[in-house]
């Protein structure tokens, strides 16, 4: 066993819920200042982050001014705790694209919830998310607390190595308030794990100059270009951490995680905590000799198109269960899997499932439902299905 | 720049803290206060501006005419990136000023939220609201700062609107809020501007002074710039005070009083105004900040046998 290993496991077991998790991460990887504003269902991530006295803990007016605020903080090259959920991620998406555009290295976790669309919604839904798809944010999506808590440490890494923010985010009330077993890592070694904080670029200590000011068009293309390749890149620079942080604590992260899809004709894609629900369908099912795996997508942005297709490419089809909607087009990750499929020329056929609107509860027997569905169904299947516990709509 | 400055014996351009060399237009009452007010605040200092003419103006592309960094942002988010600033700096123990530099559109409308609650917050920053009553940016759009009947590419807000408006009054409202200090002040009257810079500049807490700066597109000769920050204030349609914790009020200049006309017939955007309106308002805001002023000199038994100040000119008609 490494010695690095050793220090690892220096953990310790408690049980707590995807929010203390989240507040957690928060402190052990160094953040001094907390920017929050309460929402259902992060609440509890601020109110953990209030009872710690080493934290300069800011109540804000909105949720638009904390990412404002965190910005100001990012600013100085100090780490900030920034969380959210639902209306106040979409409230501060005017500050998510100055805050990438500016390559300021902020975390914000977030706990998904339904927006308010045709009426009030308090569950699981990851469009708030999604919606900042084209911001320039990188998206990691959590299946347990104890993944909240390790990616808030690794978003921190790959963020401050990037120079692009990240958003770490798990499904509300399902991660939120549930308790369970979490490892937390000694505070010196997940502190040096993420590491120094290297502020380059800080304009305080520049002196004058301008910085955020009118581009040419010319100089802004090249900015958003420079963007785009780094958000790409940035798989290698999260391979190199999570191998860093598998060294340290034992727990061992790729961009995404495939499960018994060596011989799979069938293959289910999420993200969420719907990735349980999924795998206890597959385990079902290949006890009954069907050959079914599943891929657990971690990251939206970078999107593991190439390793996704290293991993389901050998199925004949592939299902995407999407917990989100984009009217007129239906599931985002499915249309992100399809490009993918498509780029590669991938000859799976796609069955793209949306379920779990608004928090609605995704059951086993459901995916087992979706499954007989595409077993059945050796057409073109139609671009978006609708996935209830009474069956498959269209 | 400054090297050169000091090579040809130019040295009172070493002082300058924002040089020539913008690209306001001429006769913008904002670029000179602008200078006042960075030369007051001095080096250790950083510069917040959310969208505004002055994110053009302070310096295009690569180049700057301020000698501090300036941060461009977001015209309702620079408020609380300065609080966050100022936190971040405060941590780590540095000295920093952090100073927004915002016009009204901002202060008054968009960003008005953030502005109470960067105030009641505490925040450590220093406010400078470039007042030109209006959106100018976009070639002269109407904010709550501008005078209902004031002509805008628009209309009049007179017009626009269903019941009676006028301007909100925007030191009061902070001054409400009851931070260590809000003040008016006007590039015509640097030694009462630097003055004011100055004390702000000491202050730890919520600042804000707030700066009428004619704007060309008042329609003015640009040469009557200087001109019309001085009628503004010397006609009692801006007066200079100041505000301690939202209650101890001092008026810094006492103003001639000439008449209101002095100063809105130099400007295009009131003509064919309703000019007793404005009055009314003018004579309004006097008499409240005379019994704001008044209270606590009479709290300490000053200026009793002394005769009232006065009030503003009505109107020649
Ligand atoms: S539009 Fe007005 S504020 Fe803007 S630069 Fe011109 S004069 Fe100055
Ligand atoms: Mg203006």
């Amino acid at each position: 066993m490494s010695s690095r290993l050793a220090e690892g496991r220096r953990q310790t077991a408690r049980m707590i819920n995807g929010a203390e998790a989240m507040a957690l991460g928060f402190e052990l990887a160094g953040a001094r200042i907390a920017y929050t504003y309460p929402i259902t269902p992060q609440i509890e991530v601020m109110e953990t982050l209030s009872r710690n006295g080493e934290i300069a803990y800011v109540q804000a007016d909105s949720e638009y001014n904390v990412l404002a605020g965190a910005q100001g903080v990012a600013w100085t090259g100090e780490r900030c705790a920034v969380a959210t959920a639902s209306q106040g991620l979409v409230l501060m998406s005017e500050v998510m694209w100055e805050v990438a555009g500016n390559r300021l290295p902020l975390v914000m976790g977030v706990f998904n919830r339904g927006l308010k669309g045709p009426g009030w919604n308090l569950g699981a839904q990851q469009n708030d998310t999604l919606f900042m798809r084209d911001t320039g944010w990188l998206q990691f999506y959590c299946e347990s607390a104890q993944e909240v808590l390790d990616f808030i440490l690794i978003a921190f890494r790959v963020a401050e190595e990037s120079c692009l923010p990240a958003i770490v985010a798990g499904d509300g009330f399902y991660l939120s308030h549930e308790t369970e077993e979490v490892r937390i890592p000694d505070r010196a070694v997940a502190l040096a794990f993420v590491g120094e904080r290297v502020r380059s670029g800080d304009p305080m200590a520049a002196g004058g100059g301008n910085y955020g000011g009118l581009m040419a068009p010319p100089k802004y293309s090249r900015a958003c270009q420079r963007m785009h390749h780094d958000v790409t890149r940035v798989a290698a620079v999260f391979a190199a951490a999570a191998a860093e942080f598998a060294d340290r604590f034992g727990r061992s992260y790729h961009l995404l995680s495939p499960v018994h899809h060596h011989d799979a004709e069938t293959v289910v894609v999420a993200a969420g905590t719907v990735c349980g629900t999924v795998r206890d369908a597959v385990e079902r099912r290949r006890r009954r000799g069907d050959k079914v795996g599943m891929v657990k997508l971690h990251a939206f942005r970078p999107f593991p198109g190439d390793a996704l297709l290293a991993a389901a490419g050998g199925a004949a089809k592939i299902a995407v269960l999407d917990r989100n909607l984009a009217p007129g087009m239906g599931g985002i990750f499915a249309a992100e899997v399809r490009l993918a499929l498509h780029r590669l020329r991938c000859p799976a056929t796609l069955y793209s499932f949306v379920t779990g609107l608004g928090g609605a509860d995704v059951t086993p027997e459901m995916v087992e439902r979706a499954l007989e569905y595409m077993g059945a169904e050796n057409g073109r299947p139609p671009e978006t299905l609708f996935l209830y516990e009474t069956g498959v709509e269209e | 720049m400054e090297k050169l400055a000091r090579q040809m014996g130019l040295l009172p351009l070493r002082e300058e803290m924002f040089a020539p060399g913008h690209n306001a237009c001429p006769g913008c009452g904002s670029t000179i206060a602008l200078r006042m007010v960075l030369n007051a605040v001095g080096e250790r200092a950083i510069c917040l501006v959310p969208a505004s003419c002055a994110s053009l103006y302070v310096g295009p592309g690569d180049t700057s005419a301020a000698s501090v960094p300036v941060i461009h942002t977001l015209f309702a988010g620079c408020f609380a990136e300065a609080e966050g600033m100022a936190r971040g700096l405060h941590l780590q123990g540095r000295d920093e000023k952090v100073v927004v530099w915002a016009g009204d559109g901002c202060c008054y409308d968009i960003a008005l939220g953030a502005l109470s609650g960067t105030a009641a917050r505490g925040a450590d920053i220093l406010v400078v609201c470039n007042d030109n009553e209006g959106y100018q940016n976009t070639g002269g759009h109407q904010s709550t700062a501008t005078p209902p009947d004031a002509a805008t590419r628009t209309g009049r807000r007179s017009e626009h609107a269903l019941t009676p408006v006028g301007r909100k009054d925007l030191v009061e409202i902070i001054a409400a809020h009851r931070v260590p200090y809000v003040a008016t002040a006007s590039a015509a009257f640097p030694q009462d501007l630097a003055a004011k810079m100055a004390k702000a500049a000491q202050i730890r807490g919520f600042r804000m002074i707030v700066l009428l700066t004619p704007c060309v597109t008042w329609g003015y000769d640009s040469r009557h710039s200087v001109k019309l920050a001085r009628l503004a204030v010397e006609t009692g349609y801006f007066p200079l005070y100041e505000v301690e914790w939202g209650r101890h009020y001092r008026v810094s200049h006492e103003p001639a009083m000439l008449p209101l006309e002095m100063f809105t017939r130099l400007q295009k955007r009131f003509h064919g105004a309703d000019l007793d309106a404005v009055y009314r308002e003018v004579q309004a805001k006097w008499e409240d900040l005379r019994f704001n002023a008044g209270r606590e000199a009479a709290a300490l038994g000053e200026g009793i046998g002394v005769p009232a100040p006065p009030l503003p000119s009505p109107t020649i008609r």
